[in-house]
């Protein structure tokens, strides 16, 4: 399956937006309902404190009513003075602010005596008269705005009318002003109101009679019944959190989410840019490299991490030039040094059987030096041109052998050759050729003028490396030439040709740690050593170079 | 421990939990529905009054006759109303299979007011009577046969658009059984497209006569209109208007108590003073100056009910609309 591909901006905007947006969501989401069941908490205590303070001050005026209507029943039975009555009437209604009128009646309704004057006959089969009994009962007047409180007596009924303007105004000084209450029969009609608010008693009833919540939008609604009538109060409060502040609210959340939405597409651009620039510069660096073109070089833009991965980048790609410059340097090298050696290469077939035949002149002629000489000299050649590029040390020392014995023939003895190799190294494997240039050179500019000249030829192995050594006693190098004296990768052949192929071959086969080194002094003779890694015949591998 | 305080806690919102809670709305056992085609005037005190007394929750539905008891019977499966309150006798009759057997409580009825049916009951009488202008007119017709012969414009309503008019049209019909009542009314009518504007004409002085509804005249005399009141010698009808239980209803008990309620003394001498009607027991007067009942005539609502086509068509014919 392909991995999808996510724009750096993309990511970087999700995360903006995390950060940003989601806070507010959460907020709005979590934070306002909870705001507003707090404010509704609050608001209904609050309700529940007013309808108490209602309820107590109503109980109270409709308790004093019946205490008065108590006490006055018990003084009308059996009075038959009417200004007696009269008195007792005015001493009954002395203190109760809220009794507008006082009524005496007949059992027929028929007025005995009224406090202020007024009707002369009241219905006893309809309305507070129907229902009255021994004990006080509340009802609406049927003049309108007023409550009526009656009880009947043993010869006919008191009836209080209480005033609905001061009930009102009671109720209302114990409301919020921004509250309205209804005072409301049992059955839930009118009886009187303060402040109309909300929705109408129709509804309302309606609501109570379907058992759905009377508070529907923007009015709550508390209610209490007042015990000693039984009437009904009805608290309406509007909503501190109405469905219009909600809206602004949620509205203001919500432009608040969209403004801080455009920021984040801004800061998100604004990011990915800072940071996708250089990036997407890189890449294409990186892409053109990757395309030879090694001259690319970025400008870092910024002083930051971004910064210090540009100049990074700069120098990879320094050190990766500089490392192909070097290798192809050096594999010209090894390509020169092999035309050199088979420019050195004469026809090997033809010279093997000169020699061969210069062999047997010299045994038909009774010269046998100069039998040895082609024979030693054809087995020279013949290891020379074989293909293989490495031979175990034995093999290697046999061929000196062989180079040692001509020389001897041409210098006539004047020197002579020791070699002192522990057979265990003999199984070792060296490069072909290696020990006979640095023999050649100790003979040609070592020993070649002297008459006591001594070459010798020795190996050692120290921590798996192979150690061989070619000291001679002759006239040493010249100054300059001592010493530290490299054919390193810079190192110029001069007229030591040999020594600097042998050090080349060496560097090449197993890297700049191994090669020659030569101590010398003029006049004290010289002593090569060449430095390989030991390595026994069987675990042919090339030696390993960076 | 934690098991100890979980019950505390519990414990304790069982005891909060009524205290917080508001009181509950009234058992079903205390509730009525009534559909009622009367005014607000008529049924509002009823009905509070009925609250008053029994303590039952009433609700009211208002609308017209025929609205209400066509939706009485789309509701026959699920009746939402326990009863009808309002509606003429013969619209109730139309209706009767809505309707549940009911009693009058041992009222003491008038014999033209007791359905032999028993599916309803009467509630009022509404009789039809002649109203002149007291200034314009010194002597007023005394019957039908003398309004026929009055000098002057009658005011009399549209019968087809007024059912109080058609009922009106046919107690004439009835009581004078010799005379082409349409054609001899109609050649002296003016007339009117409600029947509120009879009175409001008559008051006017632009007819000095007219027929309608006594109802209706007792309370524009009581707001001060110069209106007399002429029962007619011939005998006038009284419709009466009823109520009835729904059948199936859901609180037939409390719909039995408002019948009760309704055709009980306190009730029915406030259908003859505040509703300037006449009431449907037997033992209750007509009370009031002008609430003098005269002779009633057999008015024959089957009859009427049955022509009601007849005479409508032939009033058309004669105004000339609808011509045929």
């Amino acid at each position: 399956m392909k991995k999808r591909f996510h724009a750096f901006h993309t990511r970087v905007f999700a995360t903006v937006v995390l950060v940003a947006v989601v806070p507010i969501a959460v907020c709005l989401m979590l934070m306002l309902p909870l705001l507003i069941a707090s404010s509704d908490r609050r608001q209904a205590q609050s309700a529940g404190e007013q309808l108490e303070a209602m309820q107590a001050q109503l109980g109270a005026v409709f308790e004093q009513t019946d205490a008065m209507l108590d006490a006055l029943s018990r003084r009308v039975d059996g009075e038959e003075d009417g200004r007696a009555l009269y008195e007792a009437m005015v001493e009954a209604a002395s203190g109760c602010t809220y009794v507008e009128n006082l009524y005496v009646l007949a059992p027929d309704g028929a007025c005995v005596e009224a406090l202020r004057g007024g009707e002369a006959r009241m219905d006893t089969d309809w309305g507070i008269l129907a229902m009255a009994q021994e004990d006080t009962v509340f009802a609406p007047s049927a003049k309108a705005d007023r409550i009526d409180a009656a009880r009947k007596t043993r010869e006919g009924f008191v009836l209080a009318r209480l005033d609905g303007d001061a009930l009102r105004a009671m109720l209302a000084a114990a409301h919020d002003s921004s509250c309205g209450v209804m005072l409301l029969t049992p059955q839930w009609r009118l009886i009187l109101e303060t402040q109309t608010a909300g929705a109408s008693l129709a509804v309302l009833r309606e609501r109570w009679l379907d058992g759905e919540a009377l508070g529907q939008g923007d009015v709550n609604y508390g209610m209490r019944v007042e015990p000693v009538s039984g009437f009904t109060l009805l608290l309406s409060q509007p909503r501190t959190f109405t469905a219009e502040t909600t809206r602004t609210v949620v509205l203001l959340g919500a432009s608040m989410g969209a403004l801080s939405l455009v920021l984040c597409v801004w800061a998100a651009l604004v990011l990915s840019g800072v940071i996708s620039r250089p990036v997407q510069e890189m890449t294409r660096a990186m892409a053109r490299v990757q395309r030879g073109e090694l001259s690319v070089r970025i400008t870092p833009r910024t002083n930051d991490e971004l910064g210090l991965l540009a100049q990074g980048f700069n120098r990879m790609v320094e050190e990766y030039e500089q490392n192909l410059r070097r290798t192809v340097e050096r594999q010209k090298e090894l390509d020169e040094t092999r035309i050199r050696m088979m420019q050195a290469q004469l026809n090997p077939h033809f010279l093997y059987n000169t020699l061969d035949a210069m062999k047997w002149m010299g045994l038909t002629h009774g010269v046998p030096q100069v039998a040895t000489l082609a024979q030693d000299l054809a087995k020279i050649l013949r290891t020379s041109i074989s293909g293989e590029e490495f031979v175990t040390l034995g093999c290697e020392l046999e061929l000196l052998e062989r180079y040692i014995d001509i020389q001897l023939i041409r210098f006539e003895d004047r020197f002579a050759c020791e070699i002192e190799v522990d057979d265990a190294l003999m199984n070792l494997l060296v490069p072909k050729m290696v020990l006979q240039p640095i023999v050649e050179n100790a003979v040609i500019h070592g020993v070649r003028d002297m008459d006591d000249g001594y070459i010798k030829v020795y190996a050692r192995q120290m921590d798996g490396e192979l150690h061989l050594f070619v000291q001679d006693n002759g006239r040493g190098m010249e100054t300059g030439q001592s010493g530290a004296l490299s054919f390193g990768v810079s190192g110029k052949p001069g007229e030591h040709l040999g020594l600097y192929n042998v050090d080349s071959i060496l560097r090449l086969h197993f890297g700049d740690a191994y090669g020659l080194s030569i101590r010398s002094r003029p006049g004290e003779g010289c002593l090569v050593e060449v430095r390989l890694p030991a390595r026994p015949a069987g675990s042919h591998t090339k030696g390993g170079k960076a | 421990m934690k098991r100890l305080v979980l019950i505390l806690v519990c414990a304790a919102l069982l005891v909060a939990l009524p205290g917080l809670a508001q009181e509950n709305a009234p058992a079903q056992a205390m509730r009525l529905t009534v559909y009622t085609s009367h005014k607000e005037e008529v049924y509002r005190p009823v009905i509070e009054e009925f609250e008053r007394q029994t303590g039952i929750w009433v609700r009211v539905v208002e609308g017209g006759t025929a609205g209400l008891l066509e939706r009485i019977r789309q509701e026959r499966e699920e009746p939402v109303a326990d009863v009808m309150f309002g509606g003429g006798v013969e619209s109730l009759m139309a209706y009767a299979d809505c309707f549940a057997p009911c009693d009058a409580g041992g009222a003491p009825l008038r014999l033209d007011c007791t359905f032999e049916d028993g599916r309803f009951v009467a509630f009022s009488r509404l009789p039809i009577v002649i109203i002149y202008n007291r200034h314009l007119v010194k002597t007023p017709p005394q019957g039908f046969a003398q309004l026929l012969d009055f000098p002057g414009r009658i005011a009399f309503a549209d019968p087809c658009v007024s059912g109080s008019s058609f009922t009106a049209l046919a107690t004439m019909i009835q009581a004078l059984p010799d005379e082409d009542v349409p054609a001899r009314l109609l050649e002296k009518a003016q007339v009117l497209p409600d029947s509120g504007d009879v009175i409001t004409a008559v008051a006017g002085g632009i007819c000095p006569v007219g027929v309608t509804l006594e109802e209706s005249a007792r309370k524009r005399i009581l707001d001060g209109e110069p209106i007399g009141i002429v029962w007619p010698q011939e005998g006038t009808s009284a419709v009466p208007d009823g109520a009835a239980i729904i059948a199936g209803c859901s609180h037939p008990e409390g719909a039995q108590a408002f019948l009760h309620f309704i055709l009980g003394e306190a009730v029915q001498r406030r259908v003859q003073t505040a509703f300037a009607r006449l009431s449907v027991r037997s033992d209750l007067a007509p009370e009031g100056e002008e609430a003098q009942e005269g002779p009633l005539c057999a008015y024959d609502i089957p009859w009427a009910s049955a022509q009601r086509e007849a005479i409508l068509a032939r009033w058309r014919m004669l105004t000339g609309e609808d011509a045929p």
